[in-house]
């Protein structure tokens, strides 16, 4: 559990921060990609279509469809993304629901607050 | 008691909960599920609340295994919800909760075409104060565009209903098929509501906008219900196969660029749905089973990690994916908890989502629908990119954005944490969820092929996200947002009735210039013959009115003589 509450030099090092752990996590992945592709051989197929049987199919089809996916979707982004104000300028984040919801409990029940709009991260 | 619709306890308490403190209301939103879901329970199967109207018979109340299903999730998506949303004294929100809670189980147990489309509307009316809860400018205009939507596929629905009663004398809500104006009616409200392609977009438009815990709760009931309806309508409707294809295949393109974390959640409930309505097209008793299992299990993981966006939003008051990162640091348990849901629906072995899509997919395998399931397990791997990896990576790892807060509250934990435990219960012991499915169930999910061909699919697809990421070609997080279909009504439809609104409002300022210049100027005329200086208003002396009076009663006189 972490306890820090402060972004300054003092805050504790946890275990993804080091480099050399996300590497290994990295490596594990190939490592076990490696496996899962080999233990296709392993096992008797009977699927219901005849290109399930190709060697590591869900494996080619999973990696191929992810970049398909993401690449294509990167292209779309030039189409229709736009600037955050281009319907209306308040912004979703900046709305007084959430500062006005917690901690406080001698808070009145249902009270309305008129748009606030406070600080921009 | 029995016979008494779950609904019915949620409607009275959500109008008498206004009178309750705020100290008890909290509790009272917990104990509704608790009572509504014991009585689900002790109810047996059958048709219950039997009415005549006009000649119409209605029957109010019908539990059969396949409302049961969906009735029992609601409940148990209601309790989860109440618990992450312990710490609101917003009776407005808690009140809206549990309205639209009942009429979403009020409408899965409507044995009737009339009575449901009351629930249907229902839902509505109360759902959208959860939006409007944000008290924003913005939160109102959304729920207003969210509001006429929901209203529209009420009214459709209403007409298609009175359509159809006249076509067959019957208002019974069993297997309608598209045959008819009428039929093609109710699937349209049904669709609208179900968010088919192109009709989908109020979702992602209303759903990120609502308060953090009234995305929750929206995220649970609406669609599923019209999945229900669609599967107890429109089971085996061939054109839906394609429907919900595209449908699992269209969002996850808008989820990847998406930057508000919950509207990219929004994107990826509409696919998921896209595998619930090809189990309802497919038809068969597996599809089936596989579309109910699918319904149950996703409004457990979509809650999860509605729940767990929620908290983000809560402490750091943002939910933008270029804003955060690092935050497994400061909310640990969050962090847990919300891979516990990517995994799930992201459909890993031992978690519940692949005990419920495999069956969907595998009943579309089994009728050889060849490219329909291609595109599934297109969909699935970008589930895993959407859903199983942008969500917890970005939100939670990622470059550190340097922000620090508080871990989530303890309830809204404990809320996040009961989810975990069933979305992994149902993933190891799937036996418990497939004994309440609608049609018996021979299938069995944990074969070696299963599980080593879903795992290829998952890891490889991790592999291309790490690969695109380190190489720099994964597209970054960036301040934006992007057009969808609700371009056509917030700016396109805009643009043309401007315009048009322009000259209306010349033409009647013209016509109201031009009647009140005829106005002023017969107020003068009459100003001028009967006005205080003219001629009628003119006051003669009292002497030449008596002579006047007299010389006439003597002419009266004469006459009366003669």
């Amino acid at each position: 559990m972490s306890t820090n509450q402060h972004s300054n030099g003092t805050e504790k090092k946890w275990w993804l921060d080091n480099p050399a752990n996300v590497r290994l996590i990295v490596w594990a992945l190939v490592i076990s990609c490696i496996a899962l592709f080999i233990a296709d051989f392993l096992y008797h197929k009977h699927g219901h279509f005849e290109f399930e049987k190709w060697p590591g199919f869900y494996a080619w089809y999973g990696f191929l469809s992810y970049c398909a996916i993401v690449l294509s979707a990167k292209q779309l982004r030039k189409l229709i993304g736009r600037k955050e104000s281009y319907y209306e300028m308040e912004d979703s984040d900046t709305n007084n629901e959430i500062d006005n919801e917690p901690t406080t409990e001698d808070q009145i029940s249902g009270s309305v607050n008129q748009g606030t709009i406070n600080d921009r991260s | 008691m029995i016979g008494l619709s779950p609904a019915i306890i949620f409607l009275v308490a959500g109008v008498l909960l206004p009178l309750f403190p705020a100290t008890a209301r909290r509790y009272i939103v917990l104990l509704v599920p608790v009572v509504g879901v014991a009585l689900l329970l002790l109810t047996p199967h059958g048709n219950y609340g039997q009415l005549s109207i006009f000649g119409l018979d209605l029957t109010t109340y019908r539990l059969d295994k396949l409302a049961f299903v969906w009735a029992l999730i609601f409940h148990i998506a209601a309790f989860i919800g109440g618990l992450y949303a312990f710490h609101l004294k917003d009776t407005t929100q808690q009140v809206a909760a549990l309205l639209y809670q009942g009429a979403a189980i009020g409408a899965v147990l409507a044995g009737d075409l009339l009575t449901l489309f009351v629930w249907w509307e229902i839902t509505a009316i109360a759902s959208v104060f959860l939006i409007w809860a944000r008290r924003t400018e913005r939160a109102y205009r959304v729920g207003m565009r969210y509001l006429l939507i929901q209203i529209g596929s009420g009214v459709i629905l209403l007409t298609g209903v009175l359509m159809y009663l006249n076509d067959t004398n019957s208002l019974a809500f069993d297997n309608l098929g598209l045959h008819s104006p009428a039929t093609l009616l109710i699937f349209i409200a049904f669709g609208i509501k179900c968010a088919f392609p192109l009709l989908h977009n109020w979702l992602q438009d209303a759903y990120p906008e609502a308060t953090v815990t009234g995305t929750v709760i929206l995220s649970a009931f609406t669609t599923k219900l019209a999945v229900y309806a669609l599967a107890r309508g429109y089971a085996g409707t061939e054109i839906l196969i394609w429907i919900g294809a595209i449908m699992t295949a269209f969002p996850i393109f808008f989820a990847v660029i998406e930057n508000d974390l919950r509207r990219v959640l929004s994107y990826s409930l509409n696919n998921q749905l896209g595998f619930m309505v090809v189990g309802v097209g497919i038809g068969t008793e597996m599809a089936l089973n596989g579309a109910a299992a699918h319904a149950f299990s996703h409004i457990l993981y979509k809650s999860l990690l509605f729940m767990a966006m929620g908290a983000v939003l809560y402490r750091v008051k943002t939910i933008k994916a270029s804003e955060l990162g690092g935050l497994y640091k400061s909310m640990p348990w969050t962090t847990f908890f919300c891979i516990i849901g990517s995994l799930s629906i992201s459909a890993f072995p031992l978690f519940s989502g692949f005990i419920s899509k495999s069956m969907i997919l595998t009943a579309v395998a089994v009728e050889h629908h060849t490219i329909v399931w291609l595109i599934l397990l297109l969909a699935s791997a970008g589930v895993m990119d959407h859903s199983g990896i942008k969500i917890p990576f970005f939100a939670f790892f990622a470059h550190d954005s340097g922000k620090r807060c508080e871990e989530a509250p303890t309830h809204m934990l404990t809320a996040m944490g009961i989810t975990a435990f069933l979305c992994i219960a149902i993933g190891v012991y799937p036996d418990a969820l497939y004994a309440i499915l609608p049609y018996p169930v021979d299938y069995a999910p944990y074969t070696t092929a299963h599980v080593i061909t879903q795992l290829q699919l998952l890891m490889f697809s991790a592999l291309a996200f790490v690969a695109l990421f380190l190489s720099g070609m994964y597209p970054p997080e960036i301040k934006s947002l992007n057009l969808d279909t609700d371009w056509l009504y917030r700016k396109a439809a805009v643009s043309i009735i401007k315009p048009v609104h322009s000259f209306v409002a010349t033409t009647q300022a013209q016509i109201f210039a031009g009647m009140a210049a005829m106005a002023v100027a017969s107020v003068k005329k009459i100003d001028r013959i009967a006005g205080p200086q003219a001629w009628l208003s003119r006051t003669m002396d009292s002497t030449a009115m008596v002579a006047l009076v007299v010389g006439t009663l003597f002419i009266f006189l004469l006459l009366y003589l003669f």
